[in-house]
């Protein structure tokens, strides 16, 4: 009797794993699809026509994150590329007209930045008082956190370009690559391009070989300058890193 | 799909397939190089959004309306053209009565195509006839009450009729896909809100030797063309990989990257070469306006000489161009006018808006309209600009500028219209003009206040292929403004309850441009079959005046 019961409920557990093994496949494939071909209106209708099977639920959740994700502002990424290039990436002329463009990357004006504070000099910093001073759309009714657009990514690869022909802006990024101060030029290794990619990619996962790979492609060997600024520059342009 | 995301994948695939056949990797990448530049022209495409277009032209300050887009007796008959309908202190005609006795009179125009009487700047193309290309497609929306008696709350809500809510332009930028979401000049840009955060890329008419409104706004696209080769793609593809992997990746970074590369490819010169031929055409459409070709409609052509001055030695009420400032000697009002009068910015804006739109670089443009500007008031050459919040314009003085002014957007707008034909934009294309209010012509002609009750709104359109006078206005036969100045009257679309409000002008345009109501109510003030727009047939039609 004992070893009859035992039967059946070892085939209650092992109906039980081929089902949720089953279930925990099908939506990895789904969602593959479904991100592969996001915009499409088929799709769309396709997942509209799936709302009852519930391995949906987490497609959708998806996607409903996929449009709420926010991208950093324009004093963000102005301080992320000071923060990479150095104190000098604050006179390259693209980073600034980019820190200026409220419209295109967000950061309205600020009733906190009007603070004539103690550290300030008691004075008020002449981009916050020009900007409060100011009642065009471009300001005040500028987002707090953009969408992606057109307009900001051709800035920033203006500035992607610009901070890597200026000599200084370029030395005090290449210096957090090298493996030791005394190197002219930093070894092409995974760990070195491990370091271009963590420049831009803050608090986010490490890539998988193939990207380190296609890096260290572009840093060549052995390695040279402009090999590194062909890396530096891809990992620049390549725009996920302003994803929050 | 994005176009970003499909153009990675071709190059991608591309790439694979040549090295499937054993293709040397330079013969590739030269191949998949040209391949790529096929794609370019995706630059300013819109790849899957709406494809409508929306043009709203402000005109703050709020001139008079009576003289543009505000018909005050529509249906009268030949022999009685003014409806019989009051008109005291509304012109639209200064002809001389006698030596020293010029008249501000009420005289309309009547198109021959719709049989409509309009304001006579309608049949005074300097071409000769009337502003034919504008008038097939434009709807007269008049008597709309405006609600709110305030220059620029009034004139936002053209835009966004809840104030502070989501505008017209906001709702089609976040429903295009082109370069600049939308782009915008002065005050009305304030009055953009979409549901997705973004904002209007602001216009700077400024125009030098070196620099134009469109290299201007093309600066984002300035910088060197990025590299494109087989090593930097395949690791573009592996960043895209890891973001996706990671569950960050955002579709719209992708595709913007690949369009904003392909500007920069595109080069801005691409956009700038055309800035000089159009500006010089429209420069030359604000020339011809402000000639004294065809003015006989809004004009006499006699000279028309200054009034005489009161028995008390004062000057007549009616020459009245500024508070406390009366023209001066000019032997002939019709000199008024001068080959360097101009209208601030005309021939500037319509050439930024005509390249934008036309080269697909965005698909919603709103923007200011400037005041006439360089009038003289004496023999001596004296200049003087013309206020569009007319309080103190006597109507001798207001009558003829105004005109001319609205002439040249009129002369304007009619180029813009053949543009868009030229390539097929035009029948989905709206462009809206409107103000904060009309104005109340005091009887005496010394000028007029804010006429918030009633106003007024011109809608040009392919989608409307009739001319339509729509809305019916009061006379106001006491007090400080007796005459007609287009105080709205109750209307049937509204069940003779309300007149016209700016909550139905709205929710109409929404509807022609596809979009949900921005006014969250309001009635359809034209009627459609789904994708032409025209006046209801029987009362719901009427412009009456009552």
């Amino acid at each position: 009797m004992f070893r009859s019961m035992y039967a059946r409920i070892s085939l209650v557990i092992v109906s039980l794993f081929v089902m949720v093994h089953f279930q925990n496949c099908a939506p990895a494939a789904k969602e593959e699809s479904v991100l592969d071909s996001m915009g499409n209106a088929n799709l769309i209708d396709q997942i509209h026509k799936d709302n009852d099977h519930s391995t949906d639920i987490p497609v959708q959740e998806k996607m409903a994150l996929e449009v709420s994700k926010s991208l950093l502002d324009r004093s963000m990424i102005y301080s992320l590329f000071v923060d990479i290039f150095g104190p000098d990436a604050a006179a390259i002329a693209a980073l600034n007209q980019l820190r200026a463009e409220r419209a295109v990357f967000g950061g309205p004006c600020s009733v906190y930045e009007n603070f004539k504070s103690v550290r300030a000099g008691l004075k008020m910093d002449s981009e916050a008082e020009s900007c409060a001073n100011s009642e065009t759309a471009n300001n005040l009714g500028a987002p707090v956190n953009p969408v992606a657009n057109v307009l900001q990514q051709a800035l920033i690869n203006d500035v992607c370009q610009q901070v890597l022909l200026n000599a200084k802006t370029y030395n005090y990024a290449i210096a957090q690559i090298k493996e030791s101060s005394t190197v002219a030029i930093p070894a092409n290794t995974p760990a070195n391009v491990l370091k271009v990619f963590r420049l831009f990619y803050r608090g986010k996962p490490d890539p998988d070989a193939g990207l380190v790979n296609s890096l260290q492609v572009l840093v060549g060997e052995p390695a040279s300058a402009d090999g590194w600024k062909a890396a530096i520059s891809t990992t620049c342009v390549s725009s996920h890193w302003q994803a929050l | 799909m994005g176009n970003g995301q499909s153009r990675r994948k071709f190059l991608e695939n591309a790439t694979k397939s040549l090295g499937l056949v054993g293709i040397s990797p330079m013969m590739s990448n030269f191949i998949v190089q040209t391949l790529s530049s096929q794609v370019l022209a995706a630059g300013t495409t819109n790849s899957g959004g709406s494809d409508k277009i929306y043009i709203f032209f402000a005109l703050p300050g709020g001139p008079p309306r009576w003289f543009f887009d505000l018909p005050l007796t529509p249906n009268g008959t030949t022999a009685k053209p003014t409806d019989n309908f009051s008109h005291n202190g509304v012109a639209t005609y200064v002809g001389m009565a006698g030596a020293g006795d010029p008249q501000a009179m009420y005289k309309p125009w009547r198109d021959p195509v719709s049989k409509y009487w309009l304001p006579p700047v309608w049949g005074s193309n300097p071409s000769g006839g009337s502003f034919k290309n504008c008038l097939a497609n434009a709807a007269f929306i008049r008597g709309v009450d405006f609600e709110i008696n305030n220059h620029d709350l009034g004139r936002l809500r053209n835009q966004s009729p809840i104030i502070g809510g989501l505008s017209i332009a906001g709702l089609l930028a976040e429903k295009t896909n082109s370069a600049f979401p939308a782009a915008s000049a002065g005050s009305i840009g304030a009055a953009f809100k979409a549901g997705k955060p973004m904002s209007p890329v602001g216009l700077n008419y400024a125009v030098s030797a070196t620099t134009n409104p469109i290299s201007t706004t093309m600066r984002y696209f300035a910088g060197r063309a990025p590299v494109e080769n087989l090593a930097v793609n395949q690791a573009l593809t592996e960043f895209d990989k890891y973001a996706d992997k990671n569950n960050f990746i955002q579709k719209g970074l992708t595709e913007s990257k690949d369009r904003s590369d392909a500007l920069v490819q595109q080069g801005v010169s691409t956009f700038t070469n055309k800035w000089q031929p159009t500006y010089d055409k429209y420069l030359l459409k604000v020339k011809e306006a402000m000639s004294m070709n065809n003015t006989s409609p809004f004009m006499d052509t006699k000279p028309i000489s200054p009034p005489k001055m009161t028995t008390a030695g004062t000057p007549d009420i009616r020459s009245r161009r500024g508070d406390a400032q009366f023209m001066g000697d000019l032997s002939d009002y019709r000199n008024m006018v001068n080959d360097q009068t101009t209208v601030s910015n005309l021939a500037a804006t319509f050439a930024t808006v005509e390249i934008l739109i036309t080269m697909g670089l965005t698909q919603v443009v709103t923007t200011d309209l400037g005041g006439i500007a360089n009038l003289v008031f004496n023999n001596a050459n004296g200049k003087f600009n013309l206020a569009n919040d007319q309080h103190f314009i006597g109507t001798l003085v207001s009558t003829i500028a105004t005109t001319f002014m609205y002439r040249a957007m009129i002369n304007c707008t009619e180029e813009l219209v053949l543009a868009l034909k030229e390539k097929n934009l035009f029948d989905k294309t709206v462009i809206q003009f409107g103000a904060e209010f009309n104005r109340t012509a005091k009887a005496d002609g010394s000028g007029s206040d804010h006429g918030f009750k009633g106003s007024s709104v011109l809608l040009i359109s392919g989608m409307i292929k009739k001319t339509v006078v729509l809305g019916n206005v009061k006379d106001d036969a006491t007090g400080t403004y007796k005459g007609t100045w287009g105080l709205a009257a109750p209307h049937p679309i509204l069940d003779n309850k309300y007149p016209l409000r700016l909550n139905d002008v709205a929710k109409t345009i929404c509807g022609m441009l596809g979009l949900k109501n921005v006014s969250n109510n309001g009635e359809y003030i034209l009627n459609t079959d789904g994708s032409q727009w025209e006046a209801f047939t029987g009362v719901k039609g009427e412009a009456k005046n009552v």
